[in-house]
């Protein structure tokens, strides 16, 4: 394994170590900021590994399978996108809840 | 959720990431039942927590993976192409066939993977012949002082089991890893170990795509997924650790059992 991808991977355990603190802060304090922000790193996490690997095989040439990385990456902030925009049909009344199967 | 629940939840996470990181699965198969039958959640909610619960598994396993090169990048990639398009034609096929008749799909493809691990149980896929190439999609392997080879074979069928899986998980919230690893390892010739390792990277990936349109409905419940996933933490970390102690034969045992569980509980879904 590459140097540079072996720190980031220490990067990445740096990373789940923060958020199982926040997630077990959260739930003793009941502090919802916590909770939220230790989730997201662990959303974070894989996304960001796929980026290091992208920007690996870049570095390698292997074009097909970076293609493949990179186009996996847009499909991830798609969904991102999809997460911030399907928030305004959810209404407080909860009918944007109920609409889902 | 009541606070006193929260311990209940932690374990759930911790058995989950126990058993879904010592086979590269990121056990939705088993969390979402769990949660829904066992302790009385709603599927949505259910869902979202095992997402979440599912990266908390791959991320904390993925680096050990990563670390004893049990991750077979380019065929991830490659398989990720085969899941995504059959994500899409999920979407088709779901017009076709009612939820029971895709249960029952389901069930019996599960059961003859099950079976299929367990009667070739003793059969390894590796190549003390180190002079041989692994090819494009295959790769060499150390389990304690030996290194191996291992040729990825018959990958149309991996392709079209990828693609299935896709499809499947769109629709039944089931069959990320649980379809891919037993294929790849009974069919393509893929050892165990970096079946799932392979597998821990993608399905991070994959889960990490599903949580969004979850986080914008505003299903994903705090208290609750946190729990979950602050067990899972745990729970992978020493899940991993401990597939290293054993033996390839034994976690294709436990890959048999999962998959007979899952296909009861496929088929029961069905009738």
């Amino acid at each position: 394994v590459p140097t540079a991808r072996r720190r980031s991977e220490l990067a990445f355990t740096g990373g789940l170590a923060a958020s199982a603190l926040l997630l077990l802060a959260g739930l003793l304090s009941g502090q919802e900021g916590a909770l939220r922000a230790g989730t997201l790193i662990l959303v974070a996490i894989p996304v960001a590994r796929l980026a290091v690997v992208a920007v690996h095989l870049l570095r390698q040439r292997e074009w097909a399978f970076a293609v493949i990385a990179l186009w996996l990456l847009t499909v991830l902030a798609s969904s991102v996108a999809v997460a911030l925009h399907v928030r305004p049909t959810a209404t407080p009344s909860g009918a944007g809840a109920r609409a889902t199967p | 959720v009541p606070a006193d629940g929260l311990p209940v939840f932690v374990l759930s996470g911790a058995a989950t990431g126990l058993v879904g990181s010592m086979l590269g699965l990121g056990g939705g198969v088993f969390l979402v039942p769990l949660l829904t039958l066992g302790l009385g959640v709603p599927f949505q909610a259910a869902t979202a927590a095992s997402l979440v619960s599912v990266l908390a598994t791959a991320s904390a396993s993925a680096s050990v993976h990563m670390s004893r090169g049990f991750i077979n990048l380019r065929l991830g990639l490659a398989l990720a192409v085969a899941t995504s398009l059959g994500g899409l034609a999920g979407g088709v096929a779901a017009s076709w066939l009612t939820s029971g008749q895709l249960s029952a799909l389901f069930a019996v493809t599960a059961a003859a993977m099950g079976l299929l691990m367990a009667r070739r149980s003793a059969r390894r896929n590796v190549i003390a012949d180190l002079s041989i190439s692994p090819g494009l999609l295959g790769g060499r392997l150390r389990e304690g002082a030996d290194l191996y080879v291992y040729r990825a074979r018959r990958l149309p069928l991996g392709f079209a089991f990828s693609a299935l899986s896709g499809a499947v998980s769109g629709l039944l919230g089931v069959g990320g890893g649980v379809v891919q690893v037993p294929v790849l390892n009974a069919f393509c010739g893929i050892p165990i170990r970096v079946a799932a390792g392979t597998s821990t990277f993608m399905i991070g990936v994959t889960a990490a795509a599903s949580l969004g349109p979850y986080l914008g409905r505003g299903d994903l419940r705090l208290p609750l997924t946190a729990a979950v996933a602050l067990g899972a933490l745990p729970g992978s970390l020493l899940g991993v650790r401990l597939a290293e102690h054993v033996h390839a034969r034994s976690l294709k045992l436990l890959m048999a059992a999962v998959l007979i569980g899952v296909a009861a509980r496929m088929g029961w879904a069905a009738l």
